[in-house]
């Protein structure tokens, strides 16, 4: 498991957190989950995931100025940096265990201050897992990469406009003739 | 009896958009069997059951399976050897520098080795990657292409083999099910007949991530007498 690629992205993600650079965490955030996608890693899926949890974090007044946040920081940076040292000894169970810790971070704060039902760490699965589906993996594949359920990526991206760029070729008109002569309705 | 290969992302678009019981009038008006692989069954009923959001629907496809409106196939020895062959070659038609890529996942490909199985005619599947692999496959390199920005290679013989062992089969969304639907009256009762009940149709279908343009409904409806 121990890979370049990896110790890289997390040492990114340490940085960008540690100078609460918003901006960092979201172009991380996308580029780790496009390299997830070409490369079916879960390991990398899951730093973008907490990249871009964490910039949605930095994004939100409430969180930042909340006087728990020092301490709340200070603990998502030791899960960070107990992933690294997961990762440099590829202890797979370690690694998945500091992202899990992440995840619970992420929830308490929610918990405290969140408006809405879905979690941040949540949110951010489907997000990514949409990007993963954009990137050209079928919808279970990439619901698979971030361990998400696949009705909500779909719905997500029911949503957005990738459907608008008329990549799928044949019309409703013409497959709904090619399904009523599959079905003997017509000659 | 025609079967109706149905993939979890068909399933999905119909029970959210309140357009599911279309399926038990394709069986009891047009003896049109909708059938899945257990995979799907576990990606519409099994998984989402447990989560709020999705219980309802969830509930419905349960409901739709108790009462054999939708039937769930197992694989046969034969058959689950050959869903293996089909991951095997599906996964390894496109490389780039870093290895294979990994396009298709449990519920795609049991739902292709049931259309092999069963002989089916129809394959029912709402997602643009599945589609594209079975009908454009080197478009769906050229988009992953584009969209990573990199150099995407393909196996030449083992995307002639994947599509050989491909069932001829036709593929639909849960447009044209609904199309099919609306032109046959079976949503007149909820919907009546007029343009604006077959264009709300498909935009529910749209929202709910099937994979069609809005150029495409403005188009049919348009169209559509």
């Amino acid at each position: 498991m121990q890979d370049n690629a990896l110790l890289k992205a997390i040492d990114s993600l340490k940085e960008s957190f540690a100078k609460e650079n918003a901006l960092d965490l979201r172009l991380l955030s996308n580029e780790l989950i496009k390299k997830a996608a070409l490369e079916n890693s879960h390991e990398l899926a899951s730093i973008a995931l907490v990249a871009y949890s964490l910039h949605k974090v930095m994004n939100k007044e409430h969180h930042i100025r909340s006087p728990k946040w020092k301490t709340r920081k200070k603990a998502i940076l030791s899960c960070i940096e107990k992933a690294h040292n997961a990762l440099k000894k590829n202890d797979s169970k370690a690694f998945h265990k500091s992202i899990n810790s992440i995840a619970f971070e992420l929830q308490r704060m929610d918990r405290f201050f969140g408006r809405y039902v879905q979690s941040i760490f949540d949110k951010a699965r489907v997000k990514c897992a949409a990007d993963a589906y954009f990137f050209g993996l079928s919808l279970s594949q990439a619901a698979d990469l971030t361990h998400t359920d696949r009705k909500a990526v779909q719905e997500y991206i029911g949503f957005t406009r990738s459907q608008d760029k008329n990549e799928i070729i044949e019309g409703i008109g013409k497959r709904l003739n090619a399904f009523k002569k599959a079905i003997g309705e017509v000659k | 009896m025609n079967y109706l290969v149905l993939d979890a992302s068909t399933l999905i678009s119909l029970a959210e958009s309140c357009l599911f019981y279309i399926l038990r009038d394709l069986k009891e008006k047009k003896g049109i069997q909708p059938v899945i692989a257990k995979a799907v069954k576990d990606e519409s009923v099994s998984k989402p059951i447990g989560i709020k959001r999705f219980e309802l629907s969830a509930v419905r496809v349960r409901h739709a399976i108790e009462n054999g409106i939708i039937e769930v196939a197992n694989l046969s020895s034969e058959f689950k050897a050959f869903c293996s062959e089909i991951e095997k070659k599906a996964n390894s038609i496109f490389y780039s520098k870093h290895g294979n890529i990994t396009l298709l996942h449990a519920g795609e490909l049991e739902s292709i080795a049931l259309l092999k199985q069963l002989n089916a005619s129809v394959f029912a599947v709402d997602e643009r990657n599945t589609i594209m692999l079975f009908e454009n496959p080197l478009r769906l390199r050229w988009l992953i292409e584009k969209r990573h920005h990199s150099k995407i290679f393909y196996n030449k013989d083992v995307l002639r083999d994947f599509r050989q062992l491909l069932p001829k089969a036709t593929l639909v969304r849960s447009s044209e099910l609904v199309a099919f639907a609306f032109d046959n009256g079976f949503v007149e009762e909820e919907l009546g007949t007029g343009k604006k009940a077959l264009e709300g149709a498909l935009y529910s279908l749209k929202f709910m991530g099937c994979a069609i343009s809005m150029k495409e409904i403005s188009n049919y409806v348009k169209d559509h007498k």
